[in-house]
């Protein structure tokens, strides 16, 4: 045996047989870190811009020029979520003029008298901060839904401190999360939508890519998906493929065959086409108990960019973060199909 | 589906395949340069990276390997110039060791291969473990084929004064 051909073995029996991680999570990793190179490249070339303003300023004010900075290298901008303000956030007054422009990061923050939930203390950075900013300013204009005329509210006061490119940080917040709205980019957003932004956008930066479309396992169809698909951003006439889920109503009959379908080309053709014309900022008129039937439609683009539209108010209208759609008598025979049919008709 | 999301749809799973059918391989030979699984899936991520950023400019997908190969080898080789780059890998690495294999052999070759410079490191991966010819490795590293021819040859006088080769040759009855 040559030198060459013990060593070309001992690096064989080196060499462990496979890594921990698995193809599919290292591709979505790759994903992950390939968009966050983006935004640091992007900030980098803005960066660089502005040292060669700086560097021809300096030149021309250095006579002959020869002891200048032979190399621009700008640090790269690593983005760092600002901490949050040493006391809880008042947030029960205006916030004043709020926009969402050039978003780096976004954390929640405590709020002064807060109840509920804490949200999640998670920073969003990078694509997930402009996501999520891309998902706000994609809100429709918030109309209080009826039902809001009849509800006792208890303050549920949330923050949100966000931070820019040039490292400015300010507080979006409200003591409501529903029936109520705030002012962002000269537009009035519903406070949950913001609420739920946040909320889903950390959810698809924790998870990276999403798996296989599928429906939640409970019997509250909301609850599952609500957080990583509630996406704003979300153009339906982009959806590549979709899914229909349906809980019947326990105190009634069943409507379709099936509880689970996928979308076939020609149903999602329909659906895309008549979800994308139709989807509106007025909530349906009336409501009903949680005990009625539900339905919810996923779909999900060619980027693996997802958004959830839930029927769980009696109206057959889905709600979504962008808003509402009451399907066309053809979209509702491409979901009945897609479930396999009604029954009791 | 327009012509645009057929594309990008394609592209989607093109690099998912790639990852799925040839990661592996690659991570090995991140390992055999690093000596440290971590740093492996770190450097094996960073060539990916790179590709996934081109995906939709390397136009012949049989170059994509070797692609990533380079710049995976290029990547570690400049890692000593610039340190540690402060990115980890994401994907929730778990906390199991290796696995099991031959645990004595891999402290043995580690060692020694830590003895080597880092260009001659590569050289003798991409050479012996990945059995890339001279005019390949010479590609990836993007140095003559002379320069490859040397380090090689510098590497394994480094290699047979070390341990590693009396203690496992024929010799050695240890193999």
């Amino acid at each position: 045996m040559t030198d060459t051909d013990l060593l070309r073995g001992l690096l064989e029996q080196a060499a462990p047989d496979r890594p921990d991680l698995d193809a599919p999570s290292r591709a979505a990793a790759v994903a992950r870190r390939g968009r966050n190179v983006r935004v640091r490249d992007r900030a980098l070339v803005a960066v660089a811009a502005v040292s060669v303003v700086a560097v021809v300023v300096a030149v021309r004010g250095v006579p002959g020029g020869d002891d200048g900075p032979d190399r621009v290298t700008p640090a790269p901008p690593v983005v760092q979520a600002e901490p949050c303000p040493a006391q809880p956030v008042d947030v029960s007054t205006p916030m004043g003029v709020l926009d969402l422009e050039d978003v780096v990061a976004v954390r929640a923050c405590p709020a002064q008298d807060a109840q509920g939930d804490p949200l999640p203390t998670e920073a969003l950075v990078g694509d997930a901060a402009a996501a999520f900013a891309e998902d706000v300013e994609a809100l429709p204009a918030y109309e209080m839904p009826s039902q809001c005329a009849v509800m006792n509210l208890a303050p549920q006061p949330w923050a949100l401190q966000v931070q820019t490119g040039d490292g400015t940080t300010y507080v979006v917040g409200s003591t409501l999360r529903s029936c109520s709205s705030l002012a962002i980019g000269g537009v009035e957003r519903g406070d949950g939508a913001v609420v739920a932004a946040f909320e889903g956008n950390l959810d698809r930066q924790q998870s990276g890519a999403p798996g296989p479309l599928s429906c939640t396992a409970g019997e509250q169809l909301y609850e599952g998906p609500r957080t990583g698909t509630w996406n704003a951003s979300f153009a339906p006439a982009t959806a590549t493929a979709g899914i229909v889920c349906f809980r019947p109503d326990p105190n009634g009959s069943r409507e379709y065959v099936r509880w689970v379908g996928t979308l076939t080309d020609d149903q999602l053709a329909t659906i895309r086409e008549d979800l994308a014309a139709h989807l509106d900022s007025t909530p349906p008129d009336g409501t009903c108990t949680d005990t009625g039937p539900q339905r919810l439609l996923v779909l999900e683009n060619a980027e693996g960019d997802r958004a959830a539209y839930i029927d769980g108010s009696c109206t057959g209208t889905f709600g979504s973060a962008r808003g509402y759609w009451k399907p066309s008598a053809a979209s509702e025979d491409a979901i009945a199909a897609a479930l396999g049919g009604r029954l009791n008709r | 589906m327009s012509e645009v999301r057929v594309a990008e749809q394609a592209a989607v799973t093109g690099f998912e395949e790639f990852v799925a059918a040839r990661s592996t391989a690659l991570w090995r030979s991140a390992y055999l340069l690093t000596g440290d699984p971590h740093r492996a899936e770190d450097l094996l991520q960073t060539a990916l990276v790179k590709a996934w950023r081109r995906w939709d400019r390397i136009s012949r997908k049989e170059a994509v390997e070797a692609y990533v190969r380079a710049a995976m080898v290029t990547t570690y080789t400049d890692w000593w110039r610039r340190r540690w780059n402060g990115e980890v890998p994401t994907g929730e690495l778990p906390e199991t060791p290796v696995a099991a294999g031959s645990p004595e052999v891999r402290r043995d070759v580690l060692v020694a291969l830590a003895q080597l410079p880092r260009g001659q490191r590569a050289v003798v991966v991409l050479r012996f473990f990945d059995d890339l010819t001279e005019a390949q490795t010479a590609a990836a590293l993007g140095v003559s084929v002379g320069t490859v021819k040397s380090q090689t040859s510098r590497a394994l006088v480094t290699l047979r004064t070390s341990p590693l080769f009396s203690t496992y040759s024929s010799d050695g009855d240890e193999s």
